[in-house]
């Protein structure tokens, strides 16, 4: 039995006896009977009325109000729920394409973009005298590609109906296979393949991970497509 | 494994005559509560729907050990709350739930009924909510709690305090007969 502290008692101590009775016949515990038995109400008027109504409560909730669900709304909601899934499936589905779609372009700018008559990792050295022309942002480029590629791949766990999904596989390599043939296609022009120009659904794939991670990314792509590739010849 | 875990594996699974079945299982008591907590026939229909969307986006963080009632109801309980909360900021709305025909009594029954659920309307919301369920829609302590995500200490302080504050609602409304003892007692049992 809970028992109000003594401070935010609404009760006269006197009547609180009666009212943890009144309470233990609400419960089901005790019988309505037992509230004949009380010789408090016959001095309280209070206390009176609080039974009386206890009554009342007890002889109109013992008839409940049937409320029947409408006709329908179980076909009505299990459809939403279906297109619900599908929605956040195909959402998931394209984050994860979209963000490896991006890191894989990442890579691929980086590798086209580093300097080819420069065979030495330390080669832009200060003692040249000549300030960097990139800045040292792109230092933190590892760090924020592993940071998206778990988030993919959180989005990927969490996917109900699983990326191994005989109708999700398919799609998946075949938007990842796309994006990469057509960027290492040895045809094609190498300097459009600057990360300004990221194929929108790589973009669009980012929209769900979270605004840090976006944030990052959009540096990043910024950054990375400031390097103007060279071609491999 | 329980027969509600069974049931959210196979969900989980994707099978769709156990999303059917779940739903199936669960629509009336969701709509009973959110019919109940939110006074409209049109506003329950959409919240359970709601509802059933947040039950299939959450339903691998469910606690497996647990029972799934609860579960549902308690997020039943909080969209009701969430869209009361909408509702309380769009005034021209709540002035039409009181034109709902249900509020109109039709008898002396009815209007005693009418009276008791506008004094239970009148409680704060977690006071409402726990009398609702408690006695409206016969939910125990425990399923209580695990709806509302409090110990069920704290449920039954509210609901004792609710009621005190119930019956003394009724006794300023002067629905309450002068002679308390000419009314019969009726069965002290729960619904
Ligand atoms: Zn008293």
């Amino acid at each position: 039995m809970t028992r109000p502290t003594p401070t935010d008692d609404p009760l006269p101590p006197a009547c609180r006896a009666t009212a943890d009775r009144l309470n233990r016949v609400l419960d089901g515990e005790w019988e309505a009977a037992s509230l004949d038995a009380d010789r408090h109400p016959a001095g309280c008027a209070a206390c009176r009325e609080r039974v009386a109504a206890a009554r009342l409560v007890l002889s109109v909730l013992a008839q409940p109000e049937p409320v029947a669900a409408p006709p329908g709304l179980t076909d009505r909601i299990v459809s939403a729920v279906r297109a619900d899934r599908r929605a956040q499936a195909r959402r998931r589905v394209l984050a994860f394409a979209g963000g490896l779609a991006a890191a894989a372009a990442v890579a691929l700018a980086a590798w086209l973009g580093r300097p080819a008559d420069a065979p030495q990792p330390r080669a832009p050295d200060v003692a040249a005298g000549v300030p960097p022309a990139v800045a040292p942002e792109p230092r933190a480029v590892p760090v924020r590609i592993g940071e998206g590629l778990s988030k993919f791949g959180q989005a990927l766990r969490d996917t109900p109906i699983g990326i191994a999904d005989a109708s999700a596989a398919p799609r998946v390599l075949a938007t990842l296979t796309d994006a990469l043939t057509r960027r290492l296609d040895p045809a094609e022009e190498p300097t459009g393949t600057t990360l300004a120009d990221l194929p929108d659904a790589a973009r669009a794939g980012l929209e769900p991970v979270t605004g840090t991670a976006q944030k990052a990314f959009a540096r990043l792509l910024r950054d990375v497509g400031g390097v103007s590739p060279k071609p491999k010849s | 494994m329980t027969a509600d875990a069974a049931l959210v594996r196979r969900c989980l699974a994707g099978d769709p005559a156990a999303c059917r079945e779940l739903v199936g299982r669960f629509t009336p008591d969701v709509f009973a509560v959110c019919r109940r907590l939110l006074a409209d026939a049109h506003d329950a229909e959409d919240v359970t729907q709601e509802v059933f969307l947040r039950v299939f986006r959450s339903l691998g963080r469910w606690d497996d050990s647990r029972p799934l009632r609860p579960w549902v109801v308690g997020i039943a309980v909080n969209r009701c709350r969430t869209w009361v909360g909408r509702r309380a900021r769009r005034p021209e709305l709540a002035d039409y739930l009181h034109e709902t025909p249900d509020r109109r009594p039709a008898d002396d029954s009815a209007e005693l009924r009418a009276g008791i659920r506008d004094a239970v309307d009148a409680l704060r919301a977690e006071y409402r909510e726990v009398f609702v369920l408690f006695h409206e829609h016969g939910h125990g302590y425990d399923e209580i709690a695990a709806a509302v995500g409090r110990p069920v200490g704290t449920v039954k302080t509210w609901l004792h305090r609710a009621r005190l504050e119930l019956l003394n609602a009724l006794r300023a409304r002067g629905l309450v007969p002068e002679e308390s003892a000419e009314v019969p007692p009726s069965g002290g049992d729960r619904p």
